[in-house]
Order: structure tokens, then sequence, then C-alpha cells
């Protein structure tokens, strides 16, 4: 068995029934991009960032935003140590390997930019300061379904820095009630061992990456982006950084089932979750979702 | 659940504005400036809110503006009904549906519409000229209609859209000449046609007012086209002869009246040169009458010849119409009914005494008869009299003002002053209209004659001789001819120098060379393809001998034929398959449609291994062999080792072994 797979099936076992979001967040991490989880509270969520974090032997810290939570309360603050008669820094909850984000669309804007910016540049400036962030970074954000009363629902350009947007769903019902009939969650969570070490998991990164990608596949993923672009159900198309997300995703689904050499179908599994938050509806009366079905219409050249 | 209306691609959008602008076109040509406005105003809204995103305008707003557009139509036409009414609003309508243009049905309303309003068009226009223009407008339709169903996001650009719609037009063609060649065709039209649908025609018509007019209209459109079966008479014998105008009020020249027709005989003549046998297209002029040479003999047995040598049909001539002739261009007539005699002598009291005066006077110095005649003629040639298409307006005695005063005047006044003059000296004479020469075409080796080779002259009856043409417009002196190009042709001898003047410049003659060449594709086009009427079905259907089994062969052999080209093209399309480049795909796509005609045809968008578990799952039987044949391909094709010629091999025999 692979580490990886032994690392999903340990996921699996907390997380009950569901396998394709486990995948698809373990693929998200292999791809180097942040996850963005879209759900109803208490459906695992926060469970699920855990059991990653705890499976990769990962540092992981959990930031609860609020409306009132301030860029500082993230990044750190100086402080000024009477004892040595110099600033020390506090590194706030951000300087983890795994950051939980949790209901990112509660606090203001000006703290959800700290954030993002963070998550983009892979690095901290305080006071003239740059500080780098550890690797791997890896930042899980939950997001209540929009339309709650106090929320300030991400930008569309903020959302863009998410690799992929999930949702989990209710568990079936044999999963349901395997969660009411066994162990409490939280004494499994404490037990869990590292099932890889973060060097493995940067090499695995590496492997990836570097996941072939025929000439036939890239006009598919070129078809896929032209189709978005033209066919006029959509706002704006999907941008260069949309393409090159869609790959680096379709290269990780393609390792972690295994192979060298991305597919088609590669493409096709990951494309809903990385284009569907960067998309918007020409028509409002569409659901987003159903849009997603629109690109199984373009032709595999 | 909302009805979802798929949106046009970017591509269709561009087409669809394109085409629906050159359909519609033709009928804002046709509208005044202030209704053109409107669909320009839409149209250009359209293309603002395509580059600005703006939103459709609401319902209200929509309202108001086709409330506007048939306030507009009723303004115009009073109605809005009829041809010009009726194809306006439509074509207003249609531009107005892109005030609510949302997705595909729309888009395809819209080309649909705009078919129809194609064939609309051919109700104003049916020159080879405006088929062409609707013909390159029904290849944007077919094309915009393509890339409406072209899923975006392929490879397809414009020309490839333009290139299908093409192609799928000229699939079309046999089978419209076919339908065209052997359709039973009904003599007149299927369908009436609206009442305004003949107006606006120019022509002759039944009177001629003096001096009313200030300019000729000079009408190049054609009035009619002859062929001739024996040598082209000379162009001082081309007179083609028209309405007769006997009844004067000393400004105003009109026709006999009805009961006046029947109560007159037709005077016996001579021939004295062999006929003529000629065919002549009609243009047509709303009138009922059909042009013959001067002096028609032999006629289509519909036609009648009245006293006066005007050739009639019963109904009027809505249509074209082919018809063949004799006449005999040198007569001589025998006797004059004397009732004939007593109204071409007819004058009224008052009217233009100084011309009466002048006549009288002559009549008194002993001129009389021939030497009347040719007094008159001296008097146009010697005295300051020009020709010009830009006439000074008369008033009052307009016969004395033209004679004495102006002087300058185009056939009608000539005509008129000396039929006056004729008649005041007692001489029996009458004014007759119709055409005078023509254009020969070298192309085509017939003769047009245009709305400008109208003319009018005279024919005066004298003691031995019966009625004589004399053309008092040709007695202008030469070198008093204002804009002269045209006028050459009434001075009789002039028709034949005017060819060879023009031929020595070469750019001349190439130019001419061109426009006969044009004008010979036009008769073509008029006599083969507008022409083709029930005779001339049957004459071709005879001719081919499809006749012998009656019109139930016709229909086996239409039917047959439509068969045997939907074939050719059939097999001529499985022939050209495109053939995708990539050898690997080849094999694949083989694969694919063995499967497809097990039932299992691969979605476009389908990968092979999602492919591959569907069929296994759909045919157990299968499914190691297509699980096997689908790994390999993937393999070969998306893999990173790059295909070496053995693996290729092996699944090419594995796709040809394959057989579900």
């Amino acid at each position: 068995m692979r580490p990886l797979d032994r690392l999903i099936a340990q996921i699996d076992e907390l997380i009950l029934g569901k396998h394709t979001q486990v995948r698809l967040a373990v693929a998200c991490l292999l791809a180097r991009g942040h996850l963005l989880i879209e759900d109803l509270p208490g459906v695992g969520k926060t469970t699920l960032a855990h059991v990653l974090a705890a499976t990769l032997g990962l540092r992981f810290s959990r930031l609860q935003f609020t409306s009132d939570l301030l860029p500082a309360d993230i990044l750190g603050v100086s402080i000024f140590d009477r004892e040595k008669g110099a600033f020390t820094f506090h590194a706030g909850p951000i300087f983890s390997q795994v950051v939980l984000a949790d209901e990112v669309n509660r606090a203001t804007p000006k703290t959800q930019s700290a954030l993002l910016e963070a998550m983009e540049e892979h690095q901290v400036s305080i006071e003239g300061e740059t500080r780098p962030l550890p690797e791997p970074f890896f930042v899980i954000a939950t997001q209540n379904p929009m339309h709650q009363i106090g929320t300030f629902p991400l930008p569309e350009s903020q959302l863009d820095r998410f690799l992929m947007r999930i949702s989990l769903g209710y568990p079936d019902p044999a999963a349901e009630r395997a969660l009411f009939t066994g162990r409490d969650r939280r004494e499994l969570l404490r037990e869990l061992g590292a099932a890889m070490t973060p060097e493995g998991l940067a090499q695995e990164q590496q492997v990836a990456a570097q996941v072939h990608a025929a000439d036939p596949l890239i006009d598919y993923l070129q078809a896929l982006i032209r189709f978005s672009r033209e066919s006029g159900h959509f706002h704006n198309g999907l941008s260069p950084r949309a393409g090159l997300a869609l790959l680096a995703a379709a290269r990780a689904w393609a390792h972690l089932a295994g192979r060298s050499h991305a597919l088609p179908e590669d493409i096709q599994a990951v494309l809903p979750h990385v284009a569907g938050h960067r998309l918007q509806p020409a028509q409002r009366d569409q659901s987003p979702a159903d849009l997603m079905v629109l690109f199984r219409e373009v032709p595999i050249p | 659940m909302s009805r979802f209306d798929p949106p046009v691609s970017i591509a269709g959008r561009h087409w669809l504005l394109t085409s629906l602008a050159l359909v519609v076109a033709p009928f804002i040509a046709r509208m005044p400036w202030w209704l053109s406005l409107l669909p320009l105003l839409v149209m250009g809204w359209h293309v603002m809110k395509e580059r600005r995103c703006w939103r459709l305008p609401p319902g209200y707003i929509r309202v108001m503006v086709v409330g506007l557009a048939v306030v507009g139509i009723v303004l115009q036409h009073h109605t809005i009904l009829g041809r010009d009414a009726g194809t306006a609003l439509l074509a207003l309508l249609l531009t107005m549906k892109l005030l609510e243009f949302k997705g595909l049905r729309d888009a395809a309303l819209m080309i649909f519409l705009g078919y129809f309003l194609v064939a609309g068009s051919f109700l104003y226009d049916q020159s080879l000229l405006s088929g062409g223009y609707l013909f390159a407008t029904v290849v944007a339709l077919t094309a915009t209609l393509v890339a409406l169903h072209h899923p975006a996001g392929g490879a397809a650009d414009s020309r490839h859209y333009l290139q299908v719609g093409g192609t799928l037009l000229l699939q079309a063609l046999p089978i419209a000449v076919l339908l065209f060649l052997l359709f039973p065709r009904l003599p007149g039209p299927l369908w009436s046609l609206p009442r305004d649908a003949f107006s606006g025609r120019t022509g002759l018509s039944e009177d001629m007012s003096i001096g009313s007019i200030s300019s000729l209209a000079d009408s190049d459109e054609v009035a009619f086209r002859v062929r001739f079966f024996d040598p082209i008479p000379p162009a001082d014998r081309l007179y083609w002869r028209g309405p007769v105008l006997w009844h004067t009020d000393g400004r105003r020249w009109t026709r006999l009246l009805r009961y006046e027709y029947q109560l007159l005989e037709k005077p016996q003549y001579q021939p004295l040169s062999p006929p003529v046998r000629y065919s002549v297209i009609l243009e047509p002029a709303n009138k009922p009458w059909l042009m013959a040479l001067d002096l028609p003999g032999t006629l289509p047995p519909e036609a009648e010849v009245s006293p006066d040598f005007q050739v009639t049909v019963r109904e009027l001539i809505t249509r074209q119409r082919q018809y063949e002739a004799t006449s005999y261009t040198r007569y001589q007539m025998r006797d004059a009914d004397l009732q004939a005699l007593e109204i071409g002598l007819e004058l009224p009291k008052r009217a233009n005494p100084r011309t009466r005066a002048l006549a009288e006077q002559w009549v008194t110095e002993g001129t009389q008869g021939e030497a009347l005649v040719q007094r008159a003629l001296d008097l146009i040639h010697n005295q300051p009299f020009y020709y010009t298409r830009n006439p000074p307006l008369l008033t009052g005695n307009v016969v004395d003002q033209f004679l004495f005063e102006t002087r300058r005047g185009f056939c009608e006044h000539y005509s008129a002053a000396f039929v006056t003059l004729m008649r005041a000296g007692g001489v029996p004479a009458r004014i007759v209209t119709g055409y005078q020469g023509g254009e020969p075409n070298r192309v085509g080796d017939y003769l047009t004659v245009r709305q400008s080779d109208a003319h009018a002259w005279a024919e005066v009856w004298l003691e031995g001789k019966g009625w004589v043409r004399v053309d008092p417009t040709a007695a202008v002196s030469p070198n008093r001819i204002e804009e002269g190009s045209d006028v050459g042709r009434f001075s009789g001898e002039a028709g034949a120098a005017l060819l060879s003047a023009e031929d020595r410049s070469l750019l001349l003659r190439a130019w001419h060379t061109a426009t006969d060449t044009w004008e010979a594709v036009d008769h073509a086009w008029t006599e083969w393809v507008l022409g083709y009427g029930p005779e001339k079905q049957q004459e071709l259907l005879e001719r081919l001998g499809l006749l012998r089994w009656g019109w139930r062969g016709v229909i086996t052999v239409l039917f047959s034929g439509i068969a045997l080209v939907v074939l050719i093209v059939a097999i001529w399309l499985l022939w050209q398959r495109p053939r995708p480049p990539d050898p690997l795909l080849r094999q694949w796509l083989r694969f694919c449609a063995k499967l497809a005609r097990r039932g299992l045809p691969r979605a476009p968008g389908e990968g092979p291994r999602d492919y591959a578990a569907r069929v296994a799952s759909a045919r157990p039987d299968l499914g190691p062999t297509v699980m096997e044949i689908a790994e390999r391909y993937q393999l070969l094709r998306y893999g990173p080792g790059g295909a070496d010629a053995g693996a290729r091999r092996t699944l090419a025999q594995q796709v040809t072994r394959f057989s579900p």
C-alpha cells in the first residue's frame, strides 16, 4: 500500500462516507493549493481539517473568524519585552502548517484580505519585516452558505486564491448510522497517528507536479477554457490562472490514482471543484452546479 | 423550474446580427428615412448592448417601440396589410426582436423569419443582381444556423461556418434545380398577390399633356427585349407602336373612346417589304398593351389589333410576357375610314389661334397635302428649334407658345405641334406613341428597348398613300440638339453611325462589351429562369420525352431524381468523412464507431476510461476486451513514453479484431 493510499484510508475511517471529498482535499494539498469548504455547520468541516493535519503530522492551528477579528489576531504582534528592553514578535496562529480558517466570511474584508494575502505570498509582512510561513502551508477555510445575516461574502477575485471549493453535504444513512453507533470522533482523533511525514508529503507534491500532461490533454484543457469564454453561459471565462489551477489539480488527481500521466477524466473529476467558484452564470436563474454539467458537452479532442 | 434556453455563443451572436442586417437592408432602403431610423437605432443599441453588457429593456419599453413601428407603418402606408406595409412591418418586427433576444430559441426564430423575408424580397425585385444578393443572404443565414448550433470551445471559426453553410446549400442545389424544372407549373400565380404589388411600374401612358413635364424621365429600366429571327431592320424603321392619340383639347391628347373603336374599320394595307419575325419579352407595365414593330402583321392568338394598329390584350400585363410576332416595316395603306379622317381633323375651336392662322396662311398660299407636310418639317429644320430633354414649362396655348416662342422641346412637343399644324391645314393627322430604336446587344444578339427610348411621332393621311408616318422630331437640325448622345437615334440614319463612332475608342468598346455581356446574362436569366413558365416547361418535357407517360411519369422522374441526388450526396459524405490526423485517435474512433453500431455510442465529452466502464457495465461479456483496448489507448495517447510503433500496431489489430 502506498503511503498516500494509507493516508486516505486513515482519513476515511474518521470521515465516514465522504471518500470523494477526502480525495479532493488530499489532491488539493498535493497540488499545493488551498481549500475552501462551503457547507452548513455541523457536517464535519472542522473534523476534516483536524484529521488532515493529524494524519500528515503537521502543526495545526485553528482560527475562528468573527466580525471583530483583526488582522493582528491572525498574523501576530510585536510586544515590548521589558526584561530584554526590545520588541519581540509573538507569531499569530497563521504560522502553522495547516490553518483552519473557520467561517471565513464572518470576518470583515480587511481581516479576510490579510489571510488571503498570506495564502498567496506564503509569507507575512509585519512592521516592515517579512517573515516566511512554514512549509508546507495549507489553508482550509470554511464558509457558511451565502445570505446568512452578518456575513461578508468573499469577493470573486479572492475566491480565486482557493484552488478548490468543495462541499461535504449530509452523510448517507449508513455512514450516519456508523457515526452514531461508533466511538467518539474526538477520542479517535486523539489516538490518530501520522501516516506520513512532512518530508514525505513534500516528495509526493513534487511527484504530483511532474505528472505527464500529453498534448491531446492540453488540447482538451484549452477546449474547456475556450468553452467557458465563448459559450455565452458565463459572465467571464476562466482565467489563465484558473487554467493552471485546473491542470495542477488534474495532475494531483492522476497521482492519487497512481498514474504517471493525466487523463481527460482527471480534468473532468476536478473541474466542478476548481471552476465552480470562479465562474458566474450569465443568466441569473441558473445555478452554478447546473453549469458544470455543461462542460460535459465539450468534445474530447 | 424555469425553461432553460441555452445562451448563444459570441460567434453565433455576431453572425446573427450580420445576417439580420443583410436580410432587412433592402426593406430599410425602401422605407422613408424617418421610419428607417427605428430599425437602425435598434440595431445600433444592440451593438452597444453586446459591447457594454447592457440589460434588456423592460417590457413596457418593448411594447412602446413595437407600437411606434406599427404607427410608422400606418402613417406611411395607411394600412398594415398588403405587400409594402406587410413586409416592412415584418422587417421592423424582426429587428425589434433584438430587444428581447436572450438565447437560442429567439435566435432560431429570427433566422427562420429571416428566410421568410428573403422570399418576400422577391416580391419587389427578381433581377439577377437581387437574386445574387439574396443568395448571399441565405448563405449567411445558414452559416448563422450552423454557428448557433456549434458547440462553443470547438476550434471552429467564421470561415468554417460559412463553409458548412455554403456546402449545405450546394448540396441542396441539385434538388432545387430538379424541382424548378420538373415540378408542375401552373399558369398564373399560385396565390394572388396584394393589389399594390404592381404599382410604380413605369411605361407609356394612355394620354399625353404637352408642357406639363419640364424634364423627361430618363429611366434606364428595360421596357422590353427583342430577338429577331430575321436581320434587324435599320434604325430608322425601328418604330415600336403603342397607343395612338386622336382627341385633343389643345393641350392634352387622348385615345379614341371605346365606342369609337367599334365604329372604325381597320384599313387595308399592302406590305412593301418581306415580313420580319421576332420574339419579344415584355416587362410588366400594368397596361393591356403588347409592343409590336410598325406595322404589326401576325400576332399571338390572344392579341387584338385596333383600327389604329395598336396591339392589345384583354388583361393588364403584370408579369413578364413573351410572345412572337411578325411586322412589315414598309407598307402602304390603301384607304381609310371616313369617320377616322373626320376625327383626324378635329381641333378645339379656341385653342392655339396662331398655329391655326399659320396653317391657314400656308393653305391660302397654295400649300396642301404633301407639300404642307414638307413645309412644316422645313419650318422645324430651318427655324431655331432645339431638341432638349429639359424644356421650359408651357401654359395656356401650349402649341402656340412652343412654335413661336420657346422652340425648345422633345418628341411630345414636336409631334403635338406638327399634328396641330396638319389638322389646321386640312391634313388628317394623329399622334403615335411608343418606342423608337433600341440598343443592340452584340453578345446576346438581341435588342434592348428601355423606357428612355419612349417616343412620340405623327401619322398623316395623304390622298393615295393612306396613313404615312412622319417623325417631326427627326427634322430638328442636328446642330441644335442638346445632350446629343441619345438623340442621335431620332435622326434616322444616325442609329447605325452611332456604333461605328463608338468603336473607335478601345476603352469605350471594352465598356460596351462589358455592359453588353451583363445585359446578355440578365436577358438569359429573364428568358430562361424567370420566363420558365408552363409553355416552356411543356416544351422541355416534350424534348426530353418525359411527357410520354403523362404527368405521373414526370412526378416519378422528379422524385427518383431527388432520391438519386440524396444518394449521391450521402455516398460523397461518407467518402469525405473527415479523418483525424492522429492515427491513435483514428483507431479509437473506429473502436467507438463499432460500439455505437451496437447501441453504445460514446458521448463527445466522455473519456476512454469512463466510456469503457460504462460499456463494461452494459455488456459484461465485452468488459475485458473493452477495458483492455481503452487502457492501451489512454496509455498510448496520454502516457509519457510516447507511443512506439509496436504498441500502436497492437492497438490497431485489437480494434480490427474487436467485433461486439
